[in-house]
């Protein structure tokens, strides 16, 4: 299974990802030579580039990528170098490259996730209003087809269906402009889930129609 | 289809609002851990630099294919 392949993967690599940032090169050498090597590199990396703690971050699960890879070029690269800082003792081999802070939450991703969350509730919640509406629109079609038999014309039960039709329209519509006015980054979620309750209207309204056209020809 | 446009809403809303570097990665297995991973992958195997636009396809199918990991066929 592709699954159990890929969470293996992750199993081994946060393992290497954790020695990584816990411990300096020297400490690694005594466990995993391998390590020790990619974390100097790291070192030299971090030297050379402006590097924020998140790219860190993403370095030394990188740098734990490149110790399960089957093409060792990489750390044969870096290899020669190393074994010349450990004669040389050069100081990057006690570095401890990762500040320990606190844990707290990234306000700027709560607000993201909240917004993406707070999209697709409306979406949500536009098309629960949209079905309800379909069921109600449903009985509102079965008391027009008692008002036919009462010799109500065809015409008058059409007009009815398309004040719904645009009533609905403009209460999606106007939903859609304060989401896209509050959160222009979810526009595009609203877009598509506009496009799908439109797509959802017009096929339920053919239907009706569709019905009522039976119905008639049925009574007639 | 209903479900079908749950998941792609559902895809849409986190390419949209959670950007790799927002996940810290961990040992979990859910879609977006499993994402961050394969995003890492990904960027790992390209050769010189990464544009931004090549980052957004990277994550873009790393979360299409996390996504697709839960399914019964993978």
């Amino acid at each position: 299974m592709i699954k159990k392949l890929v969470d293996d993967y992750i199993d081994k690599i946060y393992k290497d990802y954790e020695l990584l940032r816990t411990h300096t090169t020297r400490e690694l050498l005594e466990i995993d030579k391998e390590l020790a090597v990619l974390k100097y590199a790291l070192s030299m990396q971090r030297l050379s580039e402006e590097l924020s703690e998140e790219e860190m971050e993403d370095k030394y699960v990188i740098m734990a990528i490149y110790r399960h890879y089957p093409d060792k070029a990489f750390i044969t690269k870096w290899k020669k170098q190393f074994e010349e800082a450990l004669k040389r003792n050069d100081q990057l081999l006690d570095a401890k490259l990762t500040k320990e802070k606190p844990k707290s939450i990234n306000k700027d991703s709560v607000m993201k996730v909240g917004a993406g969350v707070v999209g697709v509730g409306m979406a949500m919640g536009v098309g629960a209003l949209y079905i309800k509406k379909k069921e109600n629109t449903k009985e509102g079609v079965m008391i027009m087809k008692e008002l036919i038999w009462n010799d109500l014309t065809k015409e008058m039960v059409q007009k009815a269906l398309e004040i719904e039709r645009t009533k609905t329209l403009a209460i999606i519509f106007l939903l859609g402009f304060c989401f896209g006015f509050v959160f222009p980054k979810q526009a595009t979620i609203f877009l598509v889930a506009f496009g799908a309750l439109i797509y959802l209207l017009f096929t339920t309204y053919s239907e009706i129609k569709q019905n009522l056209t039976q119905e008639k020809q049925s009574s007639t | 289809m209903k479900i079908e446009l749950m998941i792609w809403l559902k895809l849409l809303s986190f390419f949209q609002t959670i950007q790799p570097g927002d996940i810290k990665f961990a040992n979990g297995k859910d879609v977006l851990n499993r994402a961050k991973f394969l995003y890492l992958i990904e960027i790992t195997n390209k050769d010189g630099a990464i544009n931004h636009k090549k980052r957004q396809f990277a994550w873009a199918s790393a979360l299409l294919f996390s996504k697709m990991l839960e399914w019964e066929e993978f």
